[in-house]
């Protein structure tokens, strides 16, 4: 079997796992070692010998899988997922939300505003779009419906404000990014603090625009400020600055690196949560186990998808696939615009994981062979995911805000809600996909 | 990327074993230590000298505690990342069947991985290799803790797959 | 017509990643093209660490190693990496060479490991980067220097605080203060920037990083045949020439360039005295002793082979 039939058959078979219900680890893992055995075994102008094909398989199989988790640049993980969810048990979350409430009391719609920003404000000290979303979405939903505001407003502007999660650092997929495609962490993370704060402004504008067409959907927070209110506020909002600050700030300034970064910081949100008595034995080992077990899943895919990025090197599909392209020599605006609509249909079926690690063996050659900055394809793609997870069918985001939010708002209505504000989340997109600069200045400008 | 389910998401969540449960309880404790490493050495840098020999070393060593103790845990309550949109309308006797699959599968890949693990701690040992530092920790530690996770892991599976077999059944 | 896997843990960037074009592209026109190298860069297929185990389970054919990842492994072959005197870059090279092909104790070891060894790359001699300015090895008593291997372990020896870290986080530290100085070679501090935020080099001129080769699959070398093995050999033998030249030439345009100052950024450079040098070689001993108790028995005899064969290609140089 030549090697494009061969790499055609391994990933066809992982896309009828998928379908199947089989874990993208084991889909992934499986199908690789399979492809493995067959590629090894198969030396040209040969008859196939499994045996000859297990040795080397075996081996790679073993250093990929070990070194991808015996790693201390990775290490910053289950660091930064820690970090958000102890900041979430140190109630470090509550109370951001509970400032900005007060702080956006007078804006039309700051009820709706407060949740959006808080959901940046966690974003901030949280890797994971969709940690943001259930978070502010178990505060802010409730809230918001007590003081009658439309359903739809509600739960969309928390969907949305979710999204922020992956493109303001710290961020997984940015992690995951730069592991696959061999790009600086730094560089990525201080890549994506603009367009995230861009998407934040298009958000914000979102619901003021609603409100003021609608105000009768966003009823006012009819004033019951407690005396003291305004100096509580300040205080409910500097955790998460700290936090926030010591990551970008000590990136930027090149006093850390963002492994120790996520080390210091998630030691500072232990000492905060500790200090104000609201980490206990109980729940700090509740935070533990969940960050465990969440790196634990993420880790699984990331190395199964390794060694399926070892297969498709192997087989040099890739340079063959950019041959082809070269022959056919499409201009770079097409295959950009191809490019982004394959994220935007792919992310209405998968995890923002998974397609990660599946894509990325694929379009991140096509984009270097154009002379693409990957740093600013990497926030492209994120914030290509981050649309995803608040489309139909499978919004992540969308089901997540749906199982904190009372049954009375249904799935069609957050998902209805979500897209009000995907209005103007395509223009911010468009705008990142036209101007790389917005990307690109920060990281370039760092020490 | 995935939200916290607690333990009891699915519905069909089998309870992992107290074994299991220590397990993760030391990846977590593990996880507090590596932040503590790491941050007591950036502090003690600025003051003078970093406190701790090996650090990246240390870390690394923890990180195969932290990923590898609570796969039992994640397996056990069926946490595995996966795409179950285009099988949701299946009867339940349906999703039992795919679920076999799934452990079928499950079971080859993590088969594989053990065997590989295996060929790691062995050769580690053989060669009695070592990461050159103050410290000179042995290779074979985090293998051995590596294939101690995949086993128990495979152990699982194979439980699971029991388990759905006989609901098929 | 054979295509050898080639995995490489570097970018296809440098003047190393250019040596080893050279090498890939004369050995299919000195085969007619019947065998060629198809690479694999920035450890796609195999890291660093992996790479030693992988070239002898046949997942790579052929690879770089680096011998400070296998330290047991290779241990009579990490002696490329004492602080010995041969930091001439030809001498050096051709010593290893000849020891690593022609010592039936090295041989032994790279058979054991299931490995072929083919040629050698080089570091270049081992210099020190600094914040401020460092003439004597008096100096040395409390600073803080980035170092690694023996030549930490002497420095340390020598009063120094030994800071380890990766290259790529060297220019942080340096900058902000973290460590002092820093073990490095003239054209990786080019590479790195380093002359930006520390602006004196002392020039040690000590030793070379040489336990750093390419080695082969054994199978994947019989399924050659007796032509192109030879042909392959002595392509290897004459890779040796090539890197020196190509290093030296590589580190003195690096030294000079960051002399004459590369964005208003330059370096002063200051030689060791020469009888700082001689105790600094005399210190380093300790640490090579250190290696002769680790690496046991066959080792010293070893060291005496390699010794000799540095001061037969230093006279020859002469
Ligand atoms: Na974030
Ligand atoms: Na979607």
């Amino acid at each position: 079997m030549d090697p494009v039939t061969l790499t055609g058959v391994i990933v066809g078979a992982v896309f009828l796992l998928l379908v199947l219900r089989v874990p993208i680890a084991y889909a992934l893992g499986g199908c690789a070692a399979v492809g493995l055995v067959l590629f090894f075994g198969w030396r040209p102008g040969q008859a196939l010998d499994l045996a000859r094909g297990l040795r080397p398989a075996l081996s790679l199989i073993e250093a990929n899988a070990y070194s991808f988790v015996h790693s201390y640049p990775l290490s910053m993980i289950p660091l930064f997922i820690g970090l958000g969810n102890v900041a979430f048990h140190a109630d470090i979350t509550t109370d951001l939300y509970r400032s900005l409430r007060v702080l956006l009391r007078r804006m039309p719609g700051g009820l709706a505003m407060a949740s959006i920003t808080g959901c940046a404000g966690f974003s901030a000290i949280t890797g994971s779009s969709v940690a943001c979303a259930a978070a502010m979405g178990r505060i802010a939903v409730p809230e918001m419906l007590r003081y009658k505001y439309n359903p739809g407003l509600a739960s969309g502007a928390v969907a949305a404000g979710g999204t922020l999660g992956s493109l303001i650092p710290p961020s997984l997929l940015f992690v995951i990014y730069a592991i696959f495609t061999e790009q600086s962490v730094n560089g990525l993370f201080l890549a994506g603090v603009v367009p995230g704060l861009l998407s934040l402004l298009g958000f914000l504008l979102t619901v003021f625009i609603w409100c003021r067409l609608r105000p009768q959907d966003a009823p006012g927070d009819d004033g019951e400020m407690e005396p003291g209110a305004g100096r509580f506020a300040l205080r409910g909002l500097w955790p998460a600055l700290v936090l926030f600050g010591l990551v970008v700030g000590g990136i930027y300034f090149g006093i850390f690196t963002p492994t120790e970064a996520a080390a210091v910081s998630l030691v500072i949100a232990l000492a905060i949560g500790m200090a104000r008595g609201k980490l206990n034995r109980e729940n700090l080992m509740t935070a533990g186990l969940d960050t465990v077990r969440q790196t634990s899943m993420i880790f699984l895919v990331a190395l199964a998808a390794k060694m399926f990025t070892s297969f498709i090197s192997l087989t040099r599909i890739t340079p063959m696939a950019l041959d082809w392209l070269k022959a056919i020599d499409p201009p770079f605006a097409l295959v950009l615009i191809a490019i982004v609509l394959f994220y935007l249909l792919i992310g209405m079926f998968l995890d923002s994981i998974g397609i990660l690690v599946l894509t990325l063996p694929f379009t991140v050659p096509v984009m270097a062979s154009y002379g693409v900055d990957l740093i600013w394809f990497g926030v492209i793609v994120i914030k290509l995911l981050e649309i995803g997870l608040i489309t139909p069918p499978i919004g992540l985001n969308i089901f997540v805000i749906k199982s904190v939010t009372p049954s009375s708002v249904t799935l069609a209505t957050v998902f209805r809600g979500a897209a009000i504000f995907l209005l103007l989340d395509i223009l911010v997109l468009v705008l990142l996909l036209t101007v790389p600069a917005l990307s690109l200045w920060l990281p370039n400008s760092a020490f | 990327m995935r939200d916290l389910p607690t333990e009891d998401a699915d519905p069909d969540a089998v309870s992992a074993t107290g074994i299991e449960r220590f397990l993760a309880r030391i990846a977590a404790a593990g996880l507090f230590v590596m932040a503590a490493i790491v941050t007591i050495n950036v502090v003690s840098r600025w003051l003078g000298r970093a406190l701790i020999p090996d650090d990246v070393y240390l870390v690394q060593e923890l990180m195969v505690l932290v990923i590898l103790l609570p796969l039992g845990v994640v397996t056990a309550t069926r946490q595995h990342i996966k795409v179950d949109l285009f099988t949701e309308w299946l009867p339940s006797r349906g999703k039992v069947a795919l679920a076999v699959l799934e452990h079928l599968v499950g079971l080859f890949f993590v088969g594989l991985l053990a065997w590989a693990a295996w060929l790691g701690v062995r050769k580690a040992w053989l060669t009695q290799d070592y990461y050159a530092g103050v410290l000179d920790i042995p290779m074979w530690v985090g293998h051995s803790t590596f294939l101690l996770g995949i086993a128990l892991f495979l152990i699982r599976l194979v439980v699971m797959l029991w388990r759905d077999l006989r609901t098929l059944i | 017509q054979t295509v050898l896997r080639f995995s490489d843990y570097g970018p296809n960037r440098g003047a190393r990643a250019a040596a080893l074009e050279w090498f890939a592209e004369e050995l299919a026109t000195r085969t007619d093209g019947a065998v060629s190298i198809e690479f694999h860069w920035g450890g796609s297929l195999l890291g660093g660490r992996d790479t030693l185990g992988g070239i002898a389970s046949g997942v790579a054919d052929i690879g770089t190693v680096v011998g400070f990842f296998t330290p047991k492994e290779l241990e009579l072959y990490s002696i490329g990496d004492l602080p010995v005197a041969n930091s001439d870059i030809q001498t050096g090279m051709r010593a290893i060479y000849d020891l690593s092909t022609q010592d039936d104790r090295l041989t032994a070891e790279f058979d054991a490991a299931g490995v072929r060894y083919l040629t050698n790359y080089t570091t270049g001699p081992v210099e020190l980067i600094c914040r401020s300015e460092i003439t004597t090895l008096d100096e040395f008593q409390g600073l803080k220097i980035r170092a690694s291997g023996p030549y930490g372990d002497t420095l340390k020896r020598l009063g120094a605080e030994i800071v380890t870290m990766s290259q790529a986080d060297v220019y942080q530290a340096l900058d902000s203060g973290l460590i002092d100085c820093n073990q490095n070679y003239y054209y990786s501090m080019r590479a790195y920037r380093q002359y930006e935020v520390a602006p004196y080099v002392l020039e040690l001129n000590w030793g070379q990083n040489m336990s750093f080769g390419i080695f082969m699959n054994p199978a994947s070398f019989d399924m050659l045949d007796a032509s192109q093995q030879e042909i392959l050999t002595t392509l290897a033998s004459e890779f040796v020439d090539y890197v020196a030249d190509a290093m030296t030439a590589e580190i003195d345009d690096a030294k000079e360039a960051m002399v004459a100052g590369i964005d208003g950024s330059s370096i002063t450079v200051t030689p060791l005295p020469e009888e700082d040098r001689a105790r600094l070689l005399e210190v380093s001993q300790e640490a090579i002793s250190d290696w002769l108790n680790r690496a046991g028995d066959p080792a010293a005899e070893v060291l005496d082979a390699y010794q000799a064969l540095l001061a037969a290609g230093g006279s020859e140089g002469q």
